[in-house]
């Protein structure tokens, strides 16, 4: 028997957390930036968590006294179900903050403000629902709290409309219209210092709610460590509708220090008077449910080199053929020697030695298959310059890299490695999906060519075929009169093989005679 | 489109208001919300023909209802300040005569019949009314003599507004006039739920009350989320001594009075034309 405290607001006939257009906030990433918070000792023990959150982002609090705060009453029904030790209460945000409730240690609202307010009430603006957040917190407390970017390279790259983008709920206005939404991370970070509440910023992608990268606001973000993380990450846009793959917009903002512009949201660490818990600098999801911190120190130290990907792509897209083949050939056998395969946005090209960047897991199945099908795969995205013919597919270029390389081919090994190459990359856009139909027109029109060309060829042959059968034919009979010469063959032979070789001379002959008789 | 747009004559009421026809209203394209309630007007299992407008008292339903995925809303208000806007002196009188109380009875409906205790009922009201009390039963409980009796015997005056009607037929198109009327007699409005009745009540100065035993209506739906939820969204409309001018924004906003249309614009968003004249 679980119990719920209702207030009112409690919405029925909704569900947050099984929002297929945002799930709930949770996600390796967040585990570890709470856990810096938790650590902690000056932290208190009261947390509250605001809107939906992943299942397990409950059970990072188990030595805590536990209070969730959801407006969807069947969501409430499964948090108290699936944890009986949370205190769950379903409703309204701003009717539970006009309660009198000793405020938290710690709110937990990364979902950001957006699911807070029911539909039972007035649509209210943002800057109300942080006002309404900030009271829960105590004088000591710390608010951790997600702010959606409307400037987000995910939103500008967004193909749905915007009738179908209001994940927040369709009796919402469209956000744009709340002129209180921060525009930038230093706007999000002012709208709480009126509530006394101060600290760090983090800049978010792509899904605001299950980042797989957090960088503080203001440290330097060009980064190999960061780069690749992006581009892991970027298969959680895999059911996105989208106008084009965000990554390369991304990776310029990086080079232009302005990747907190165009990040998918920010991540505030606030506290209201006591200094804050120790953070890290950056927090980068290493694929799975695994996250690697970086503090300061460790963030400053960058890496030499670049991604064998990154690598592999600049000389495709220049066509230095021979100078891909010397990089595929050192990837491969560094992949053939260790016996383990890891993916080419996981290796470090430095110096021409190979290194894997962070601990990614190792790819499944036969090793220089699998990362050379990989490989192979990235090579073969719709925005880069087709170097191999279009009867070689992704099969076909990677047993072509392994060639390349000088290894032994084996059609079979690739087939099996198909399932383990998943790509880090977005293919389903809509700028992918045109490149790739102008792709298929050539590979038909290219198509059509050969069937032209082996129609040409074989009226060729036909030609070529009826003369030698003229030939042989003119042969066979000149060889049969010699024999019929040589061996005195009689008057009926002869009239046959002039009846072949001329017809119209024969019936006239046959004709004369039988006009004699 | 849909018989429950000729409940309690509200299509009649709007044809009058924007005049054409109140006697054969022409047909609204869509659906009329026909009673307060605390979802989007309707129920959410409600069948809808595809791409019908749905007209709303108050923006609330609206967005409950686009919760659920439902689209083309439209608030234009409840056809009640239709009434009020083209009645203004229907029943009234002077301040000073208004008395007693216009008690509304929680009532079933043609396929479900209330239970509660109707004795303990009387009690409470003669404890609470400080005035006559008129006690307004629907057909579906005036004509149970059984309930009716209990109210008469009590020494209240009993009286019932008709039928709201059924698939175009016997529908009382005064139904809401000869409410007015009433309330407009009286000084206090009050019934055993909050409901539609109530509001009517506050709207044109009757100091609102609800207590007492909410009964059960046979097969009522707890999707809604029960009297419990209504007490926790419109914890100021219960009671027995609730002060009028704090809760009459509220009243307002549910009745959605903010969203009087001019006969013009209601004639443009419900495609009546001239030919609907007679």
């Amino acid at each position: 028997m679980t119990s719920i405290e209702i207030i009112p607001g409690e919405m029925r006939w909704w569900t947050d957390r099984a929002n297929p257009l945002r799930r709930p906030a949770g996600g390796a990433v967040f585990r570890e930036l709470l856990g810096a918070v938790l650590g902690d000792p000056s932290v208190g023990r009261r947390v509250l968590v605001v809107g939906p959150h992943d299942d397990k982002v409950l059970g990072w609090f188990e030595d805590r006294e536990t209070t969730v705060l959801v407006r969807s009453l069947s969501d409430a029904e499964q948090i108290s179900a699936a944890d009986p030790r949370v205190a769950v209460v379903c409703g309204d945000l701003d009717q539970f903050a006009t309660t009198v409730r000793a405020p938290w240690d710690l709110v937990v609202a990364l979902d950001g403000v957006g699911r807070l307010a029911s539909n039972d009430f007035a649509t209210t603006a943002w800057s109300a629902r942080t006002a309404s957040l900030s009271r829960l917190v105590a004088d000591d407390g710390v608010l951790l709290v997600s702010v959606d970017n409307p400037l987000s390279l995910v939103d500008l790259a967004d193909a749905r409309p915007a009738a179908e983008r209001r994940d927040e709920g369709d009796w919402e206005p469209p956000a744009s219209v709340d002129g209180t939404r921060p525009a930038s991370a230093a706007h999000a970070g002012a709208a709480f210092s009126g509530s006394g509440l101060s600290g760090v910023c983090y800049a978010a992608s792509w899904l605001p709610t299950q980042p797989g990268v957090l960088v503080e606001v203001g440290t330097r973000a060009d980064d190999v460590r960061l780069r690749s993380a992006l581009g892991r990450d970027v298969l959680a846009l895999a059911d996105h509708e989208l106008l084009f793959d965000p990554t390369a917009a991304a990776l310029a903002t990086l080079r232009a220090g302005r990747f907190a512009d165009a990040a998918s949201g920010w991540v505030l660490v606030l506290r209201r008077g006591t200094s804050l818990p120790a953070l890290p600098t950056a927090i980068l999801a290493d694929g799975g449910n695994r996250a690697t911190t970086f503090d300061t120190a460790a963030w400053a130290t960058v890496p030499p080199g670049d991604l064998v990907v990154e690598a592999a792509l600049r000389l495709v897209q220049t066509e230095d053929l021979a100078a891909l083949r010397d990089l595929v050939a050192g990837y491969l056998a560094w992949v053939a020697d260790m016996g383990i395969g890891y993916a080419a946005d996981e290796v470090l090209l430095a110096d021409g030695s190979f290194e894997v960047l962070g601990q990614p897991a190792p790819l499944p199945g036969d090793a220089v298959a699998t990362a050379a099908l990989w490989l192979a795969r990235r090579l073969l995205a719709t925005d880069v310059r087709r170097v191999w013919p279009p009867w070689l597919d992704d099969n076909g270029v990677g047993r072509a890299l392994t060639a390349m390389a000088g290894i032994a081919t084996d059609a079979a090994r690739f087939e099996e490695a198909g399932a383990g190459a998943r790509p880090h990359a977005v293919s389903h856009d809509l700028s992918s999906l045109r490149a790739l139909n102008a792709q298929l027109l050539l590979d038909i029109e290219a198509a059509r060519g050969q069937v032209t060309a082996h129609e040409r060829l074989a009226a060729h042959r036909d030609r070529q075929l009826e003369r030698r059968s003229n030939q042989l034919r003119d042969a066979e009979l000149r060889a049969t009169r010699a024999e019929s010469r040589s061996t005195g063959g009689g008057v009926a032979v002869r009239r046959i093989v002039r009846g072949v070789l001329h017809p119209v001379n024969a019936a006239r002959a046959v004709r004369r005679r039988l006009s004699r008789s | 489109m849909h018989h429950h747009n000729h409940y309690y004559g509200q299509a009649h009421i709007l044809a009058r208001y924007c005049g054409l026809n109140d006697r054969y209203p022409p047909p609204i394209p869509g659906y009329l919300q026909h009673g307060w309630n605390v979802f989007d007007g309707w129920n959410p299992q409600h069948e809808f023909y595809p791409g019908a407008w749905r007209f709303t008292w108050s923006d609330a339903p609206r967005r409950r209802g686009l919760m659920l995925g439902r689209r083309e809303y439209r608030v234009i208000g409840a056809p009640w300040n239709y009434l009020l806007a083209m009645e203004p002196d229907l029943g009234v009188v002077p301040d000073h005569e208004r008395v007693g109380t216009l008690w509304f009875l929680f009532h079933g409906w043609e396929r479900g019949e209330i239970a509660g205790e109707h004795a303990r009922l009387i009690d409470e009201i003669k404890e609470t009314e400080p005035g006559p009390v008129t006690m307004s039963l629907y057909y579906t409980e005036y004509e149970r003599p059984e309930i009716r009796s209990f109210y008469q015997d009590a020494g209240f005056r009993v009286i019932c507004f008709g039928k709201r009607g059924w698939n175009y037929e016997g529908t009382n198109r005064t139904f809401l006039h000869h409410q007015l009327a009433e309330l407009r007699r009286h000084k206090r409005v009050a019934s055993n739920r909050l409901s539609t009745a109530v509001f009517y009540g506050a709207s044109v100065g009757c100091v609102p009350a609800v207590y007492g035993d909410p009964m059960e209506l046979a097969g009522e739906d707890t999707a809604f989320g029960g009297t419990e939820r209504i007490a926790r969204l419109w914890p100021d409309l219960h009671g027995k001594d609730i002060d009028l001018d704090s809760v009459r924004a509220l009243v307002d906003g549910e009745l959605g009075c903010a969203s009087l249309h001019s006969p013009d614009e209601l004639r443009l968003l419900f495609d009546w034309g001239r030919d609907d004249e007679h």
